[in-house]
C-alpha cells in the first residue's frame, strides 16, 4: 500500500534488482570498517586490495551476468583463468609482445567458450553439466600441458619478460595508490555490459532468450547464436582476468581461479541476477563482486579466527541472497496488490 | 451472414496421429478475415492438436494448409508468423521480470542506429505500448512495471495486442479465457472482437459456450478428432450449440444435480 502512494521513480528504485546488493555491500563495508579500520582495512593499500580482489571476480562476473540472463551457466570460467595464465605466460616468456600474447590468450579462451556454447545449445545437456565437464578438461589439460612443456604448473617472471612493453601500464599496477588498473577494467566492462543489456536491441534479445526461449524463437531472435556469443564473452572475461592476475603477481599459475566460478556466479546472484535466466544487472553484479572483495579483505584485517572464515562467508552469502529474494518478492507482491 | 468474407487461412483434410491416438481425422477449417471462428469440443477432442498444426508447431500427417488459397507448409511457428498466422499460446511465455514494453517488442525492437548493437529506442517502445494498452483499457502507471504485475487477463490482452500490432492476419487463441475470472475473460474477448473489427481472422478455442456465443461468427465443434458441426451463428442457437458440444448434456445435468446438493 505504501508503494501505491509513491511516485513512479520511487517505485522504480524499489524495483531495481541491485538495490539489496548495494545495501549488503554497504553493511559489510561498515562492519569491517568498524572492526578492522584501525588495522589497515581503510588504508590505501587495504582499499587497493579490496578493489583488486573485486576486479578479479568482477571482470568475469560482468559477462557471466549476461550469460546467466541468457539462461545459461559457465562453471569452467575458473579453470579458464588458470589456462589463460599459462597460455599468456608461455607466450610472453617466449618473447611475444603483450598485445600478441593477449590476443592469443583471448582467442584460446574464446575457443573454450565456443565449445561450451555449441555443446550447450546443440545438445540437450544443461550448460551446468557441459561446463562442469569442460572445467575438468581445461584444468587438467592446462596443468598437463604446462607440466609437460615447463616441468611445472607455474611460469615465473611473466611481468619481467614484458619489461619496457609500452602497453604494460594498461594491465598492471595502480592508477592511484588505492585504485588498481584491474579495477578500471572491471568497472568499464561492467558499464559496457550494463549498456548492452539495458540500452540495445541485442540486450533485449539476451533477456528474452533467457526468460522465454520459445517466445524468443517464435519472435525470430537467433537464440542459439545469442547464447553461444555469451559463452564466448564469459570465457574471454576469464581470459582477461587471468592475464591481469598473472601480470599482477609476475607469475602464471595453472591453479589460479580454481574456485572462481562460484564467486563469480554468487556475485551475480547477490547483485540481483536471477538463477533461471531473464533477469540480471551488471551494475548489481559490480556490488556483488565488491561484496566479495570487502569480505575477503575484511576478514584478513580483523582478528576473526581464519578457520571460521569459510563458515562465516557462507552465512553472509545466505543472508545476502535471502534478503535479495525477499525484497524482490515483497516489491512484486505490493505492485500486484496496487492494481 | 458474413460467409462472403474472404477465406484467408484454411485447413483441408488435416489428419494427425500421436502414436495410436488419432487426434485429428480429415479436419476442414476455414478462417475468414474479420470473423471469429470458435473451436469447441470436449477435452481431448483435438482442438489443441488442430491449433498446433495451424500454428506450425507440428506438421500434419495428412491434408494441407493454405494461406489465401495457396498451399503452404510451415517448418516452425516462425514460418507461420511470417505468413501472418500468429498464435497466443496457453502458456503465453513472456518474461515475467521484464517491463511490459520489452515483452511487447521482443524481437521487433525499434532502434536508433544500425547493426547488432543498435540502440533500443525505449522511448518509442514505451509510447507505442502505452498507446496500444490504453486502447484496450489497460493503463500503466509506470512503464517500467514488470509484466508479471499485470493480471492474467491483461497479460493475455497484451499478447493479443502484440500479435495484431505486428501485423497478424490470423490470430489463434487457445483457451485464452480458461484461467480467468469473468471480468478478465471479458477483457480478452473484447480484444478479440477488436482484432476482428480490424479485419483479423480469429480462431478462438474455449470450453465456455457462453463466451463463444457472445463473440463467435462461426462455430466448429470437434468430436473425437473430426468436425461434428460447422455452422454460422445465424444457423444455430445457443441451446443447440451447447447440446452439440460433446458432454454438453451431461454438463447441464450435472449442474442441475449440483444445485440440488448445494
Ligand atoms: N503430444 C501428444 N502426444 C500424445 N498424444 C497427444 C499429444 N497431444 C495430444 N494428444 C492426444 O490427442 C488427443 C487430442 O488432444 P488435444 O490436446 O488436441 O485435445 P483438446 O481438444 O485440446 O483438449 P482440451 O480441451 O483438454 O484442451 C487426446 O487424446 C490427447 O491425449
Ligand atoms: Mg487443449
Amino acid at each position: 500500500m505504501a508503494i501505491a502512494h509513491m511516485t513512479a521513480p520511487g517505485r522504480r528504485a524499489l524495483l531495481r534488482p541491485e538495490l539489496t546488493a548495494v545495501a549488503s555491500t554497504v553493511v559489510v563495508f561498515v562492519i569491517f570498517a568498524v572492526a578492522g579500520g584501525d588495522d589497515g582495512f581503510l588504508s590505501a593499500l587495504g582499499i587497493r586490495n579490496v578493489f583488486q580482489v573485486s576486479a578479479t571476480i568482477g571482470i568475469v562476473a560482468a559477462p557471466m551476468t549476461l550469460l546467466m540472463v541468457a539462461g545459461e551457466f559457465d562453471l569452467s570460467v575458473g579453470s579458464t583463468v588458470g589456462a589463460a595464465e599459462i597460455v599468456f605466460g608461455y607466450a610472453v616468456v617466449h618473447g611475444w609482445s603483450l598485445w600478441s600474447a593477449l590476443l592469443l590468450t583471448l582467442a584460446v579462451c574464446a575457443a573454450i567458450g565456443l565449445v561450451n556454447g555449441i555443446l550447450s545449445v546443440r545438445t540437450s545437456i544443461p550448460s551446468f553439466l557441459v561446463t562442469l565437464a569442460t572445467m575438468f578438461i581445461v584444468a587438467g589439460g592446462a596443468a598437463a600441458i604446462a607440466n609437460g612443456n615447463l616441468g611445472g604448473t607455474t611460469i615465473a617472471g611473466v611481468t619481467d619478460a614484458l619489461d619496457g612493453d609500452p602497453l604494460l601500464s594498461l594491465f598492471k599496477g595502480n592508477i592511484t595508490d588505492w585504485f588498481p588498473v584491474a579495477a578500471a577494467w572491471w568497472l568499464v566492462l561492467s558499464v559496457l555490459a550494463a549498456w548492452v543489456l539495458g540500452g540495445t536491441r541485442f540486450g533485449n534479445w539476451i533477456s528474452v532468450t533467457g526468460g522465454a526461449r520459445a517466445s524468443a524463437e517464435r519472435a525470430g531472435i537467433p537464440v542459439a547464436r545469442v547464447k553461444i556469443l555469451m559463452f564466448v564473452l564469459a570465457a574471454a572475461g576469464a581470459g582477461l582476468s587471468g592475464v591481469l592476475a598473472a601480470l599482477g603477481t609476475n607469475t602464471a599459475n595453472a591453479a589460479d581461479g580454481s574456485s572462481l566460478q562460484f564467486e563469480v556466479i554468487v556475485a551475480a546472484v547477490i547483485g540481483g541476477t536471477f538463477l533461471f535466466g531473464g533477469l540480471g544487472t551488471p551494475i548489481g553484479t559490480v556490488f556483488g563482486a565488491l561484496f566479495f572483495g570487502l569480505v575477503y579483505q575484511g576478514f584478513y584485517f580483523t582478528d576473526i579466527d581464519t578457520n571460521w572464515f569459510q563458515a562465516l562467508l557462507g552465512i553472509l552469502l545466505l543472508i545476502a541472497v535471502t534478503s535479495n529474494n525477499t525484497a524482490r518478492e515483497f516489491t512484486m507482491r505490493r505492485l500486484r496488490d496496487d492494481r | 451472414m458474413t460467409d462472403d468474407q474472404a477465406v484467408v487461412f484454411e485447413a483441408r483434410g488435416v489428419s494427425k496421429a500421436y502414436g495410436t491416438v488419432r487426434a485429428l481425422t480429415s479436419v476442414d477449417l476455414a478462417v475468414r478475415a474479420g470473423q471469429i471462428t470458435c473451436l469447441l469440443g470436449d477435452n481431448g477432442a483435438g482442438k489443441s492438436s488442430l491449433i498446433k498444426v495451424l500454428s506450425g508447431v507440428t506438421a500434419p500427417d495428412g491434408g494441407t494448409l493454405a494461406v489465401d488459397g495457396e498451399p503452404v507448409r510451415f517448418a516452425d511457428p516462425r514460418d507461420a508468423l511470417d505468413r501472418g498466422i500468429a498464435t497466443v499460446f496457453q502458456d503465453l511465455a513472456m518474461v515475467p521480470a521484464l517491463p511490459v514494453y520489452r515483452n511487447f517488442f521482443m524481437g521487433h525492437e525499434p532502434v536508433r542506429g544500425r547493426g547488432p548493437l543498435a540502440r533500443f529506442d525505449k522511448r518509442k517502445a514505451r509510447a507505442i505500448t502505452e498507446e496500444q494498452l490504453a486502447s484496450i483499457g489497460i493503463r500503466l502507471t509506470d512503464p517500467e512495471r514488470p509484466i508479471s504485475t499485470l493480471s492474467g487477463g491483461e497479460r493475455q490482452s497484451v499478447a493479443v495486442a502484440r500479435a495484431v500490432y505486428f501485423g497478424a492476419r490470423v490470430l489463434l487463441l487457445d483457451e485464452p479465457t480458461s484461467a480467468l475470472g469473468v471480468r478478465q475473460a471479458e477483457t480478452v474477448l473484447r480484444y478479440a472482437v477488436r482484432a476482428k473489427r480490424q479485419g483479423v481472422g480469429v480462431v478462438l478455442i474455449t470450453h465456455n459456450a457462453h463466451h463463444a456465443w457472445a463473440v463467435g461468427d462461426r462455430f466448429v465443434v470437434l468430436k473425437r478428432g473430426a468436425v461434428a458441426i460447422d455452422a454460422a451463428a445465424s444457423d444455430i442457437t445457443l441451446d443447440e450449440l451447447v447440446r452439440h458440444m460433446a458432454g454438453g448434456e451431461e454438463v447441464t445435468q450435472m449442474r442441475r444435480d449440483l444445485r440440488e446438493i448445494l
